[in-house]
């Protein structure tokens, strides 16, 4: 069998019913591409092995599941799953403790740390695009406080008066919208923290 | 005249995985086994 010529629909087609050599097809037809993005933001080649190994393990768990969605393009989902993972170790390595450096000179004091600021942006991304979705399901009275005081910054004097409730009322939609936020969450499970 | 040539570092871009990593991934979908049972639990194995 040419797995050269087939499309990436066929070859999963042809994994999911038993052919495994259909799998190697795959990675060899896209470990260019997904390896090459997970390097470029962990800039290590031994922990990039290590995250392009668990973006495999997680597409074959999918396709055994029998959760694959045939719609979609597999690149953009694998790159997708590639992208959460990368986060996933940033945020895993923020949590591991590190010795600092005793003496006096430290090169890294003066040296700027360039892949720091790349794992926070990703993180931060990640943590605004979740935040976004998540608000979203808020009651629309809660939203609504939620936005005039984070996103435009309004008093909650302003607030009252914008929405024709008593400072009270919009006090008591804050507290409910931060409430359900954090109920939203832990039924998501979602962090939205940098540590 | 600045003649400075700048040399990008593009060594990502065209990056492939060690072949003990495609090794590994493919051991383990030899070894993994997804099965949901009539009650409709879903279990995973690993096979040696």
């Amino acid at each position: 069998m040419d797995y050269k010529v087939m499309d990436d629909a066929e070859l999963i087609k042809l994994y999911i019913n038993g052919e495994e050599k259909a799998l190697s097809a795959l990675i060899n037809k896209h470990e260019q591409r997904i390896f090459s993005y997970i390097l470029s933001k962990i800039q290590n080649r031994d922990l990039a092995n290590d995250v392009f190994q668990d973006v495999f393990v997680k597409i074959i768990k999918v396709f055994r599941s029998g959760r694959y969605n045939e719609e979609g393009k597999f690149l953009n989902w694998a790159l997708r799953i590639s992208h959460n993972l990368v986060i996933d170790h940033f945020r895993k390595q923020k949590r591991i403790p590190t010795i600092s450096n005793k003496d006096d000179f430290d090169i890294f004091d003066i040296v700027k740390d360039s892949a720091e600021d790349v794992e926070t942006g990703m993180i931060r991304e990640q943590i605004e695009k979740d935040l976004h979705r998540l608000i979203l399901e808020l009651p629309p009275e809660q939203l609504e406080v939620l936005k005039l005081r984070h996103f435009s910054g309004l008093s909650f004097k302003d607030i009252a008066d914008q929405t024709g409730v008593s400072i009270n009322t919009a006090l008591g939609r804050m507290r409910y919208a931060l409430i359900n936020l954090r109920k939203l969450m832990e039924q998501h499970n979602v962090s939205l923290s940098l540590s | 005249m600045d003649k400075t040539t700048i040399l990008e570092n593009n060594n990502h871009v065209n990056a492939r995985p060690d072949r003990q990593t495609i090794a590994n991934i493919l051991n383990f979908s030899k070894a993994y086994r997804h099965e949901k049972t009539k009650s409709g639990i879903e279990i995973e194995l690993i096979q040696n």
